[in-house]
Formats: structure tokens, C-alpha cells, sequence
């Protein structure tokens, strides 16, 4: 079982991928204004990434109402403790 | 019942009544869908009308109870296909022509607004994003809310829930209470007056178009066709915020705080910024259970990186087709598809191959006054283009094809969006204006009696123009969908 | 709850305090007297303005016969009859009737019919001493199901004149036809109570007749107005007249010839006479215009059929003003108002001479 600072370790290495941006540093009010890349279809791209990277399947509520990356991660903390 | 009548005023006033009178345990469980069923009851003669609509209902019911129980595939496949066929059967599309329909007049108002609760239910239970059990009346309301019933704002069964808990709980201090008759007599000008007179130009300008086809030139009807379709736009925009306005209004009254549908929808720079300022429920409704679904089902066949953008065109291509299909069953709806379609996903493929050459996002480019300025224009003119399928039926459209061929509708394409260009900047200083004005009155805007007075004047030409407008008001638009 | 309720209190209080400053400015400023209906001025009896610049107010026509009088003409027809026969003009050969202008634009037989339906349904005593001066031409006979017609002057299937009757409930529908909700002798008194709101709705008619002309001036300015110029132009319009017309297969047929043939003998035989004028075309119209022509092979259908029926006269104004240029008309209908001057003053001189033969 992964902690947290696992996870988000993890999670940030999926960023960097799919934004092909090494610099990224993710933070949990992180949102997409803060990446100029990050629209409807890379967001998207992004969860399939994540649900890749954690084996997990998100449904289409959680999806599409991930309001920050902190969300998220409290999301797959969640999946990961079960 | 029409929202502009008294019939619905007295109705709706009478619902606030029994709302707050009722006992909080009866509330939502009796007052609440006795409301809701004589709304719906007002629209029928005989009862043999309402049928089809509890029929429907009952698919819908049953499809979710049963994947509640058995959350399997199958089933949830099965459910969903029930509920997709019936709805099609009921709006009689064309392409099922051959099918045996019902003969008799029935209810199919709402039916599409009631299919996107039905399947969002669907979907959120069999996903388990949904966990309580959905009893028949919590079904019954939220699929017949009066409140939405007729055309949305399309609210998720999650965030209904929430709210209807609030259901005549909140109490409204006077300031809020005064916000919502501000709203909803704004609706009632936007309605009331400002559709009528854009939809009165429109049919002037159609019935000119009518008679000039086959001898006029083909640049002055052009610009007549500009014209007509600029118009159709702005009346269905008066029309659909307007009754948005009413609507969420009255749900603020009674404790319901209803999603936005609009939001300045002409300032969209983008056909794709487009859809998430006007009918703004409708789009994200699409994207949470279409697109999305959609790109990942695709993301996961074909993670090949350089694919991901090209992949994205083709579903927002499909999506905002089937967004199309869904206004009309008629071929008209087809085609308005295709060009919906077609313009979100050329608009989202320019942004691909602007970033791949270029380095230089779409978004990036019409960040400029200019620019965006002629963006907005280009899109707003793009749109009009697409709403003629509202207007036009096939055989006008053959002509106009056969009259314009395609370059013709390329250069009703760059003139409109130039003239929308110069039209939009001269708007933009007569706001600036305005809003310079409205800076120096802030002392007679604050003042009570002032801002009721002029609120009740504003009623007063609402009325009067709905008697000047007998027969001429047109009904809610968006109600045929 | 409470502040909802007082909130709307509050607004609609206002409301009423608006409504009865209109109500007072409306007395102010537009007493309430009588006036005769004048193309010109375009008074009525309602207001001192009329409400509609096409015609068509039963309301207006309703408050108008509440009125007593021991003679009356009504005149009924198409727009070119509203613009082209003056009661003014009238009024002077004819200083002992009550003149009306009761034509409405785009009217065809079945409108003349809801004209006569009111009027004998309000007034039915005053139809002995009534004149109809039906204002009829080509344009006159087409069916009630063509869609042109349908965009230009139906809404919610209700023509015009059932429109203005239903607006604000002084009518109600019977039979496809109006039936007053009020006594007659209530009508003025209802009428008083619309003062505000027949205020503003001349004020939305005068704004919408400027913003028409302005779109107009637009129009001609970018040369969007008309496109096309001479034969071009023609052609044009003859076209637009197709749509309005429908088809010319059920232009102007036997039916239509037949059902005007049952108005004349429905106006005789309420009592009143009628003086049938056949208005006149541009000369273009007349060589080019297929449903002009059809009209006037079919004319002979009615004009043979009246003959019979007591106290009806019929003029052809075309013939009784010969030679004159297409400089009359405004466009392929309507006349301009030195015409329509000289129309009415022909009619008139028709009338007088004719006062025997119609009972007068």
C-alpha cells in the first residue's frame, strides 16, 4: 500500500509525462489554468494516464468532476486503501 | 401550461405557498410531486395522452432498479438500449420512419430532457458514483421537476438531491428575494420583447429571401441570408436565456439553486469556447457521459502519444454530431449535426496543428483584442450559419445550395464574420459607455424606491407589449426539443 | 415566505401606481372624444391615434359602432382599399354618415366576412342604415390556406382581426368567429380601463412603423433594398405576389368568386347595402401579372351575380379613371396619396349618385 507522498510522487511523474514537462510540480489546489495544456481532451488523456499508472477505473461522475489535483489525490488514496 | 401566462404565475405563486406552508416530512414526498404532476397535467386534454410519458418513465425506473440490484453489464446495456430505443420511438426521428408510431397526440414535451436524467441515472448507478437506492418519488421528481421539466438546466440526480433537501428551507432575506424578481422580470423583457422583435425581423427578412431567390443576385441575398440567420440567433438566444432566467429564478425562490445555462455566450472566441457559454448544462452533460467516455475508450486502444490529439478531433467530431441528432428528428438535425461536428473538431484540429507547427495555441492566438474580437465574430457567424437548419427546411436549403453552391456560403461565411467584426466593436464602445454611466447613477441604482420603480415600469412594458404582441409572442423554443 | 410576498407586494403596488399615472397622462393628453378615421392622421376611436397602421382593430371598430349614428359607412378591404379610399374624403360629399376605415391589410374574403360578423354581431339595429364599401381587387381572391398569407398575417392561426379581438379579452372566440365578452354599451367603459396599455401599444406601433422605415433606409442605402432594377425588379415582385398568392391553380376560381357572390348577399340581407369598388392596378400588373389576368376572366362570375341582389352598385375605378399613369401607385398595389385622393373623391361622387338605388 502506497502512502501519500507515494502516491503523489507517482502522480506527479504522470504530469510530467503527459504534459511532456519536466518542470511540473504538482500541489493540491493545482487546476487546469495552471497549465496552459491542460484542456477537456488532455484532461482526459490525463486520467487515463493516472488510471493506467494506478490500476484503477475512475467512473464518469469522478471524472468529470475532479475539481483540483488535490481531489484527485484524495481520490486514489481512497482506491488505494481499499 | 405556458410560462407566460397568468395560469403559471398564479400556479407557481400557489407552489410557493404550499411548499412553505407543508410540513417538512410531506414536503418532498407529497407536495413536491403533486406539483410536479399537476404541471405536467396541464399540458394534456385527455389522459390517454400522458401514456407514452409514463410508459417511459416506468423503462427508466425499471432499467435503474434493476442495475441497482444487478450492476452487471449486460443488464446495464440492456436498460440503456431500452431507454435510447423508446426515446427514439416516441420522437418519431426520421430515420425509423418505417416503424409503426403511435397515432394518437401525446405528451412529448420534456421527453428529451427526461432521457438525459433517465441515462446520467443510469450510468451514475451502475458506476456506483450513485450509492443510496432512488426511490419512485425521489425518480418522479427529479425526472419531472416543473421547474426543468419543459427544457433544463439538466441537473445530475447528485446535485438535485442536495438541493431538494434545501426544498422551501432556506429562508430568503428580502435582498435575495428582490434579486430573483430582478431576474425573472429581466426574463420576462428578454422573452417578451426582445425575441419577439428579433424572430418579427427574421420572418420579415425570410419571406423577402422567399420571394427574391431565383432573380436576385447572389451577393444581395447573401447579405439577406446574413441577416436572417444573425437574427434567428439573437432571438433564440433571447428566448432560451430569457425562459432560463424565469426559471432559475423561481428555483431560487422556492430553495432550488439551478445550474446556469449562460454565460455572455457571444463573447465565445472559439466554436469550442462556445459550448461552454451557451446551454452550458446541455455541453457538459455531453461531455461527462459522451466525449469523456468516448476519448478514453480510444485513449486506451490507441495510447500512442502523437495519436492522443488527432484522437480527440474525431471525438469531439462524434459527440457534438449526436449533440445535433438530439435537437430534431427531422434530416435538417442531421446536417445541423454535421456542422457542429465539423466545427469543433476543424476548430479543435486548426488548434493541434497550430501548436505542432508553430508552437502557438488557438487560445494563445485569440488573445488579443483583435483577434478576438474577430473570433468572436467568425464564431458567432459560424453558429447563425448552423442554427438555419432551425429554420430552413430541406427544400430551402437545396435551393440556397443550389443558389449559393459552396463558395457562396464561404463568402456569407467572411462577410458576416467582418460585419459581425465591426458590429461587435461598436457594441463594445456603446457598453463602455454604459457601463461609464451606470458608474455615475451607482447613487440613484442603490436607491430602494428607484430601483422598484424602474423594476415595476420595466414589468409594465412587459405587459404592454404582450398585448401589442398578441399571437406574435413566440412560445419557448427550446420546448420543441 | 414572507419576503417573497412582500417583495412582489412592493412591485406590483408599483405597478399599479404606474398604471394609474399612464391612465392619467392618457387624459391628459388624448381626451376622450371621437374622432372620424382618416388614412392621413390614421385616427380611431380608441385612441386618438390608430393602433394599427395595417387596420384591423376590432377593438377599434367595436368602440366605433358602441357609438350611435343613423348612417354609417364601413369601408372593408385590403391594405390599397385602407391607404386608397379617405374617410375624410368621403366625409365631405357625405357630412351625414359616420365613416370608418375598417380595411386591414392582406385581407381576403373571409376577412371581409369577420368585419360583417362584428358588426352585426354589436350593432345588428344599425345595419339598415349602413353602407359597406368593400375596396376589392385581384389580390382579393385567394385562398385562406396559402402559406405566404400564413407568415405574412397569421399567428397561432388567428388572422389580424382575431388577433386584435382576443388581445385583450373583449372578444372571444365562437364558432371561428368574435364574440364580444362584454355588453356593447360596456365597451367604451373597458376600453377606458386600457388606456394605459392602448397607450403604450401606439407608442410600440409608432416606434415599430420607424424602425421598419429605418431597416428600409438601411436597406436602400447598402442597396439591399432592391437588388434588382427595372424588368428585373418587376419580375421580382411578381414573384413575391406567387408566394402570396399560392398557387394560381386555386387563385381566384369559381369558389372564391362564389363565396364573395354569398358576402354580398349576406350584407343585403343583414340589412345594410354595399357599394362593391374595384380597385385599380399599374398598367405593368395588368400585362404581366397571371393572377391579375385570371381575376378578370373569372370577375364576370360575381359581377353577373350581383346584378340580381338589391342595393348593391359596383364601379370599376380602373375605367372610371381612364389613362392614368403607373405614376399612381407607390408600388404594384397601393396608391400614393394624390391617388388615393383621387380615388376617393370618385368613389365618393359614386356614392352620392348612387344614394337612391342603396336605400338612401
Amino acid at each position: 500500500m502506497d502512502t501519500k507522498l507515494g502516491i503523489k510522487t507517482r502522480l506527479n511523474r504522470v504530469f510530467r509525462e503527459v504534459f511532456d514537462d519536466d518542470s511540473i510540480e504538482i500541489f493540491d489546489e493545482m487546476t487546469a489554468k495552471d497549465i496552459p495544456e491542460w484542456d477537456s481532451l488532455m484532461h482526459i488523456i490525463l486520467v487515463v494516464a493516472v488510471e493506467k499508472e494506478f490500476i484503477v477505473r475512475l467512473n464518469a461522475a469522478q471524472v468529470g468532476q475532479l475539481k483540483n489535483v488535490g481531489e484527485m489525490l484524495d481520490l486514489l488514496e481512497k482506491h488505494n486503501n481499499r | 401550461m405556458d410560462f407566460l401566462s397568468i395560469k403559471f404565475f398564479l400556479f407557481f405563486f400557489s407552489s410557493i405557498v404550499v411548499i412553505y406552508l407543508s410540513p417538512v416530512r410531506y414536503r418532498i414526498r407529497v407536495a413536491f410531486p403533486v406539483l410536479n404532476a399537476f404541471f405536467i397535467l396541464t399540458y394534456i386534454n385527455a389522459p390517454s395522452q400522458l401514456w407514452p410519458l409514463v410508459v417511459f418513465l416506468a423503462a427508466g425506473f425499471a432499467g435503474v432498479r434493476l442495475v441497482e440490484t444487478w450492476a452487471n453489464r449486460g443488464i446495464f446495456l440492456t436498460a440503456l438500449s431500452v431507454i435510447l430505443i423508446t426515446f427514439v420511438y416516441l420522437k418519431k426521428y426520421t430515420f425509423i420512419s418505417f416503424a409503426h408510431f403511435i397515432q394518437w397526440p401525446y405528451l412529448s414535451v420534456g421527453l428529451s430532457y427526461i432521457l438525459f436524467r433517465m441515462v446520467q441515472m443510469l450510468i451514475d448507478v451502475y458506476q456506483k458514483s450513485i450509492q443510496e437506492r432512488i426511490s419512485p418519488v425521489s425518480f418522479f421528481n427529479f425526472c419531472c421537476n416543473f421547474l426543468t421539466f419543459v427544457s433544463g438546466p439538466i441537473q445530475r440526480y447528485q446535485d438535485y438531491k442536495i438541493q431538494e433537501a434545501s426544498l422551501g428551507q432556506k429562508a430568503l432575506k428580502d435582498t435575495e428575494a428582490f434579486d430573483c424578481f430582478v431576474r425573472m422580470i429581466h426574463g420576462l423583457f428578454k422573452v417578451v420583447i426582445l425575441s419577439t422583435m428579433c424572430l418579427n425581423y427574421h420572418k420579415y427578412l425570410i419571406v423577402s429571401l422567399q420571394g427574391s431567390i431565383v432573380n436576385a443576385s447572389s451577393l444581395w441575398l447573401c447579405r439577406k441570408f446574413i441577416l436572417a440567420s444573425s437574427f434567428y440567433t439573437l432571438y433564440l438566444f433571447f428566448n432560451f436565456s430569457g425562459y432560463m432566467d424565469i426559471v432559475i429564478s423561481f428555483g431560487r425562490l422556492l430553495g432550488f439553486q439551478l445550474p446556469e445555462n449562460f454565460n455572455r455566450p457571444f463573447a465565445s472566441r472559439s466554436f469550442l469556447e462556445l459550448w461552454s457559454r451557451w446551454h452550458i448544462t446541455l455541453a457538459d452533460w455531453f461531455k461527462f457521459y459522451v466525449f469523456n467516455p468516448f476519448l478514453s475508450l480510444l485513449a486506451f486502444r490507441w495510447p500512442n502519444r502523437e495519436a492522443v490529439p488527432y484522437l480527440g478531433v474525431l471525438a469531439y467530431f462524434l459527440t457534438f454530431f449526436i449533440m445535433g441528432l438530439w435537437h430534431g428528428s427531422s434530416w435538417m438535425f442531421l446536417i445541423y449535426g454535421l456542422f457542429l461536428g465539423a466545427g469543433v473538431s476543424v476548430n479543435k484540429l486548426f488548434d493541434v496543428l497550430m501548436r505542432k507547427y508553430f508552437s502557438v495555441s488557438y487560445n494563445k492566438m485569440i488573445d488579443h483584442s483583435l483577434s478576438g474580437l474577430l473570433g468572436a465574430a467568425f464564431t458567432f457567424m459560424y453558429f447563425s450559419m448552423g442554427l438555419s437548419c432551425f429554420w430552413l427546411d430541406f427544400n430551402g436549403l437545396a435551393q440556397l445550395m443550389g443558389k449559393f453552391k459552396i463558395q457562396g456560403f464561404l463568402v456569407i461565411f467572411v462577410l458576416g464574420g467582418l460585419i459581425g467584426a465591426v458590429v461587435m466593436f461598436l457594441m463594445g464602445l456603446v457598453r463602455d459607455v454604459f457601463d461609464r454611466a451606470l458608474v455615475k447613477s451607482a447613487v440613484l441604482l442603490g436607491n430602494f424606491y428607484f430601483v422598484r420603480a424602474w423594476l415595476s415600469f420595466e414589468l409594465l412594458m412587459v405587459i404592454a407589449f404582450w398585448f401589442y404582441g398578441f399571437g406574435e409572442i413566440p412560445d419557448f423554443v427550446y420546448k420543441g426539443f | 415566505m414572507k419576503n417573497i410576498f412582500r417583495q412582489a407586494g412592493i412591485i406590483l403596488g408599483l405597478l399599479g401606481l404606474w398604471y394609474l399615472f399612464f391612465l392619467f397622462l392618457t387624459y391628459l393628453f388624448y381626451p376622450d372624444s371621437g374622432v372620424v378615421d382618416d388614412n392621413q392622421a390614421h385616427r380611431g376611436y380608441t385612441f386618438t391615434k390608430s393602433i394599427y397602421p395595417d387596420g384591423g382593430s376590432s377593438v377599434d371598430l367595436g368602440v366605433w359602432l358602441s357609438k350611435n349614428a343613423p348612417h354609417r359607412i364601413i369601408i372593408i378591404g385590403s391594405s390599397n382599399a385602407q391607404g386608397g379610399i379617405r374617410p375624410t374624403v368621403l366625409q365631405t360629399l357625405l357630412p351625414d354618415f359616420a365613416i370608418y376605415n375598417g380595411a386591414i391589410g392582406g385581407s381576403n374574403v373571409t376577412q371581409l366576412r369577420e368585419i360583417l360578423d362584428v358588426v352585426r354581431m354589436s350593432s345588428p339595429q344599425s345595419m339598415k342604415g349602413t353602407i359597406f364599401v368593400a375596396g376589392i381587387f385581384y389580390g382579393t381572391f385567394f385562398n385562406d390556406n396559402v402559406s405566404g398569407q400564413h407568415v405574412l398575417w397569421k399567428n397561432k392561426d388567428l388572422t389580424i382581426f382575431q388577433s386584435d379581438g382576443l388581445r385583450y379579452g373583449l372578444y372571444k372566440p365562437k364558432d371561428n368567429k368574435l364574440e364580444l365578452t362584454l355588453e356593447p354599451h360596456l365597451m367604451p367603459w373597458a376600453v377606458r380601463l386600457l388606456r394605459p396599455f392602448l397607450f403604450w401599444h401606439c407608442i410600440f406601433v409608432d416606434v415599430r412603423s420607424h424602425y421598419v422605415d429605418f431597416w428600409d433606409s438601411f436597406h436602400s442605402m447598402t442597396g439591399m433594398h432592391e437588388g434588382m432594377q427595372g424588368e428585373e425588379l418587376k419580375q421580382s415582385v411578381l414573384a413575391q405576389w406567387k408566394v402570396s398568392l399560392g398557387d394560381i391553380k386555386g387563385f381566384a376560381q369559381a369558389q372564391q368568386m362564389n363565396s364573395f357572390l354569398e358576402l354580398c348577399q349576406e350584407i343585403i340581407q343583414s340589412g345594410a347595402s354595399l357599394v362593391i369598388v374595384d380597385l385599380p392596378v399599374p398598367q405593368w400588373v395588368r400585362e404581366k401579372s397571371a393572377y391579375y389576368k385570371k381575376y378578370i376572366l373569372n370577375r364576370p362570375l360575381y359581377i353577373n351575380g350581383i346584378k340580381n341582389i338589391p342595393r348593391v352598385r359596383y364601379i370599376d375605378l380602373g375605367t372610371s379613371l381612364p389613362g392614368r399613369p403607373d405614376s399612381d401607385f407607390s408600388d404594384s398595389v397601393h396608391p400614393t396619396k394624390e391617388a388615393a385622393e383621387m380615388w376617393s373623391k370618385t368613389i365618393a361622387d359614386f356614392v352620392v349618385s348612387q344614394r337612391r338605388y342603396l336605400g338612401f
